[in-house]
């Protein structure tokens, strides 16, 4: 059994094919401040079979809700002040879930960690199944890698775009003032900012910059 | 250094046996008073004047500062005595060997109730047992980690009132800069914390006052370490001989009243404790108030190196909140105490850094303790010592 969760949880971690998860049933609390990327981690663990009890905000009664939620998993934000809150109730006894920083198979470690620094971290009531726990670990931290590279393609693009527009209002200002045309002012700005080592961008922030105090 | 200056042999910290085997470090913190040694260590020098190139880390709880330590994400952090124990043991999570370096702090804790509980008549633990007792509604304590020391100060302060902290409340954990707000919604009638989000704060703000600081429920106790994992000192001795150096210095330095104002200053910045440097000062001046009319000067205030009285990691310390956690059934089974202190205080290192400097080593790793209840706590017997107690798990 556990061998089996093993090897899909790989695989499905692979092919981003959840759905095979649809017969586990684990009971997992969310706590997190951000409550929009909680939401989208609530529907990937949803869609992958586990039973998203709960998702609270670090700001709100945490005690309360573990303890009526009673959660087999909690998944939580790792920089949360919360998280003393969680251990506080992990000595009371076995119904309430443990921090968990490794796996039963030491080869998982690097999982542990790779969800560590994306900012996640889990607690598990003991006799949680590894492989779930495993599995859910795994979800939760493809998805977080794939909304990682999401959020660094969508700021890659927007700081082009932005570029763009500032290379372009310099350019329009050297037309304006030095009577050039859109070539020669566009080469000026080349040749200043490989003379001065700078990105184009910065040159023409720059320029700008100095030009509004001017 | 000029090329010119003479070189004393073995004076380098660069050179020879001692050189640290890793001299980049992070080392974490939490934002309270007591990791003001760390920080003027950092502060003054005394980290680089030592071959290390430290840099220090906020955290947000003392479970990511375990966590953080068994990944080797950090290299040594500020620790709630009891909790190295805890994680030593693998009490309520998991398991890692663990090691005290030195203490950073004896003092400086607080026990706050609040104003609906004074206005039932309480003010310390007597008047408190009386307003349980009556009855009407179960109330609520907080402490900031479930092994840590101030769950074991409100617990031993709790029970020689008469008070069952596991039966007779309930008691939550909460993090130190939630406490007053915690108060003020009321979701609690007391906690006990460290400054500076004890008294000052609670009684500035008019919600609570201090029932009992933790220096008058022990003289001089432990509170905070400087602690790694096992792991790290054997790797890198040196490296953990060279910071013992660097937070000696820099606890003697604290313990100078006149320096204390320049302390809370640098403390109280935003990267590292985030309070008001006057909240800060008051207290690390010994200047108290507990909110129902009495101030006073208090010498046991918050201590930081007392000639090497607060740094010298005693066994018979550890062996203390080992047998408060087997009182509270965090331990279930008694445990070799003396045997369990042993692996975990490195008394050793301590010693051979301290004798350096000049600083006194106690003949004896375990000296006989009596707490204000009375009850001496004598480390040749700790069995009988928490079989002793008629309130426990």
């Amino acid at each position: 059994m556990q061998a089996t969760c093993h090897n899909h949880a790989q695989a499905s971690v692979r092919a981003h094919n959840l759905q095979s998860y649809r017969r586990m049933s684990a009971r997992v609390l969310i706590i997190d401040a951000h409550s929009e990327r909680t939401q989208q981690l609530a529907q990937t663990l949803a869609s992958a079979g586990f039973e998203v009890v709960g998702v609270v905000e670090e700001t709100q009664d945490v005690h309360d809700a573990v303890r009526t939620l009673r959660p087999d998993a909690i998944l939580i934000d790792v920089d949360s002040p919360s998280r003393d809150t969680l251990e506080g109730l992990a000595v009371i006894g076995k119904r309430f879930p443990r921090p968990i920083l490794m796996l039963s198979e030491s080869t998982d470690t690097e999982l542990v960690h790779d969800a560590a620094r994306l900012g996640i971290s889990t607690y598990a009531v003991e006799g949680f199944s590894p492989g779930l726990l495993r599995s859910l670990i795994a979800v939760a931290t493809a998805h977080f890698q794939r909304q990682r590279l999401l959020t660094d393609e969508l700021e890659e693009a927007q700081q082009a775009l932005q570029d763009r527009r500032v290379i372009d209002k310099a350019k329009y200002r050297l037309v304006q003032e030095m009577g050039m045309t859109e070539e020669a002012a566009y080469h000026q700005l080349r040749r200043m900012a490989m003379e001065r080592g700078l990105k184009l961008a910065e040159l023409a922030r720059l320029l700008l910059e100095r030009g509004a105090t001017s | 250094m000029t090329p010119h200056e003479p070189v004393a042999p073995g004076a380098s910290p660069l050179a020879g046996p001692g050189t640290p085997e890793k001299t980049k470090l992070t080392i974490g913190f939490i934002a309270l008073t007591d990791c003001a040694s760390l920080v003027m260590a950092h502060e003054l020098g005394l980290f680089r004047k030592h071959g290390l190139d430290v840099t220090l880390s906020r955290q947000p709880s003392w479970a990511a500062i375990r966590d953080r330590l068994s990944l080797g994400e950090l290299d040594a952090a500020h620790l709630l005595y009891g909790m190295v124990y805890g994680v030593h043991l693998g009490i309520g999570g998991p398991r890692q060997d663990m090691a005290i370096l030195m203490g950073l702090n004896h003092n400086g804790q607080g026990i706050v109730l609040s104003r609906q509980l004074r206005e039932l008549g309480a003010v310390d633990g007597p008047s408190l047992k009386k307003v349980i007792a009556r009855g009407g509604r179960r109330y609520t304590f907080a402490q900031t980690f479930p092994t840590g020391t101030h769950a074991m100060w409100l617990y031993y302060w709790l029970a020689a009132a008469g008070i069952h902290p596991l039966r007779d409340v309930n008691v939550i954990t909460v993090p130190p800069p939630q406490m007053v707000a915690n108060m003020r919604a009321g979701n609690m009638d007391g906690y006990c914390v460290g400054e500076p989000w004890g008294g000052a704060r609670a009684i500035q703000e008019g919600i609570g006052f201090t029932a009992t600081t933790t220096q008058a429920i022990w003289r001089n106790h432990p509170e905070k370490v400087l602690g790694t994992t096992r792991a790290f000192v054997e790797r890198h001795p040196n490296t953990a001989r060279a910071m013992i150096r660097a937070v000696l210095e820099a606890s003697r330095y604290i313990d100078i009243m006149a320096n204390r104002d320049r302390v809370a200053g640098i403390i109280s910045a935003a990267g590292y404790v985030d309070a008001p440097a006057g909240l800060i000062a008051a207290r690390l001046r010994g200047e108290y108030e507990n909110g129902l009319g009495r101030k006073w000067q208090d010498p046991d205030c918050m201590k930081f190196f007392n000639d090497g009285e607060v740094n010298y990691p005693y066994l018979s310390h550890g062996m203390w909140f080992l047998t408060q956690q087997r009182r509270w059934g965090l331990l279930q089974q008694d445990v070799d105490y003396l045997a369990v202190a042993r692996e975990v205080n490195r008394i050793d290192l301590y010693a051979e850094v301290a004798r350096t400097m000049g600083i006194a080593v106690p003949q004896s790793p375990l000296k006989t303790e009596r707490l204000f209840d009375g009850v001496v706590w004598d480390p040749s017997a700790p069995q009988a010592y928490v079989e002793s107690f008629a309130i426990r798990a």
